[in-house]
């Protein structure tokens, strides 16, 4: 019959009335019983078999304290672990782990928590990711940062949804400045949006708001606009190749005081056979009874990214306090 | 007269580094400018000239449709 009863830690202590027989009782009898104190040093896969309720082992494959919760007759080895568990993504550990159990993967320095059945992600801040590598144990609300489009997404149960972000912070104009350029923009955006508000510096009531992508000046473009002066509706074109976009208009230095000009438009990122395309609208206004607003398109007839949109006036600088800003969409 | 606390910049922001570069025109640049200001101002005034004188012929005609046209056209 199988002892479940009594503890495997023993000991005889001899007193004065006892014979000591060194031989008998030490040489022939010696019993090492060191395995059985303390925290004993062993394997996951290697628990003492022979053990008590209340036994502490300590597992040096997995880092983890553990104690026999059960019996002597049915051992049930329980983690007291208090700090994470250290592993890489590839090599995340699969058995023996409870609920609640946390992991820290040294490869991508995230903290992964096991819910009972599977890893999961546990986030503090967003996710510092690149658009190719997205975390790969993600759960619904989880949110990313892409270190290389500067765009951050929510993860909806299915899918990543991205989030309008602002690309580079706005440009607001401390001196009379000749031209604004965003340049360095990341590649695997779809579009880039740009709002501006503006007034030029030279002698003109306005002027022509011009555009140029990844610093061509040549006769790299063509546009439309469709834009309305005063009563006057007119619609004009590149007629052929330009060396620019027109893109609304913005008043000048010989229109009333305070009136300015605003517009937005879109870049749409082109591709290895496509051709970057602009449009977008603008008003201008000049004085109580001249003004302008329109719709205003262009294509830059060179294929593959966008990487810079530089923008300026037909005859003068944006004078200080002309604000620019760009956003990412996806 | 210029002057160099009036001469215009290009302002470059990089979306990469996030540096934003400032970099005067050149005097070319600069002479451009005010080459393209000078003939804007000139295209204006010619046309305001022109203006001027399709009212004033268009004030000159007694004919009731060519002053219905003017009048039409914004020149009466």
């Amino acid at each position: 019959m199988a002892d479940t009863f009594t503890p495997n830690i023993g000991a005889i202590i001899a007193d004065l009335n006892d014979v000591f027989n060194f031989g008998a009782h030490v040489e022939a009898n010696f019993t090492l019983f060191d395995s059985l104190m303390g925290a004993v040093d062993c394997l996951s896969t290697a628990r003492p078999t022979v053990t008590y309720k209340g036994q502490i082992v300590y597992e040096h494959d997995s880092l983890r304290y553990a104690q026999n919760t059960g019996t002597k007759a049915s051992p049930v080895w329980t983690y007291m672990s208090h700090a994470a568990i250290t592993g890489t993504s590839s090599s995340r550990p699969t058995s023996g782990l409870s609920a609640g159990e946390l992991l820290f993967e040294t490869d991508t320095q995230y903290l992964l928590s096991y819910t009972g059945s599977s890893w999961r992600h546990q986030s503090f801040c967003n996710y510092s990711v690149t658009s190719s590598s997205h975390p790969s144990s993600v759960f619904t609300g989880l949110e990313i940062y892409e270190s290389d489009t500067g765009l951050s997404a929510v993860y909806n149960g299915s899918n990543f949804m991205y989030q309008v972000a602002q690309a580079a912070p706005t440009q607001t104009l401390g001196t009379t400045t000749a031209s604004v350029t965003f340049s360095g923009l990341p590649t695997g955006v779809n579009a880039f949006k740009v709002r501006w508000s503006a007034r030029c510096s030279d002698a003109n009531a306005a002027e022509q708001f011009k555009v140029q992508l990844n610093g061509a000046v040549g006769s790299s473009y063509i546009w439309e606009v469709n834009q309305a002066n005063n009563t006057t509706v007119a619609a004009t074109t590149s007629a052929g190749a330009s060396t620019f976009i027109q893109m609304g208009t913005v008043t000048a230095a010989s229109a009333t005081a305070d009136y300015w000009a605003s517009g937005e438009f879109t870049v749409d990122n082109g591709g290895a056979s496509q051709f970057p395309n602009v449009q977008g609208t603008a008003a201008a206004f000049a004085t109580t009874t001249n003004m302008w607003c329109g719709v205003y398109s262009g294509l830059y007839a060179v294929a593959g990214s966008v990487t810079s949109i530089t923008m300026f006036g037909a005859t003068g600088s944006f004078i200080a306090g002309s604000q620019f800003s760009i956003y990412a969409l996806q | 007269m210029r002057s160099e606390e009036d001469r215009p910049v290009h302002l470059d922001h990089n979306v990469t580094t996030g540096a934003t570069t400032v970099t005067p025109i050149t005097d070319a640049e600069w002479d451009a400018m005010e080459q393209r200001e000078a003939e804007a101002i000139a295209a204006t005034a010619a046309a305001e000239q022109e203006l001027a004188e399709l009212k004033a012929a268009a004030a000159a005609h007694t004919d009731p449709l060519v002053q219905a046209l003017a009048k039409k056209a914004g020149l009466l």
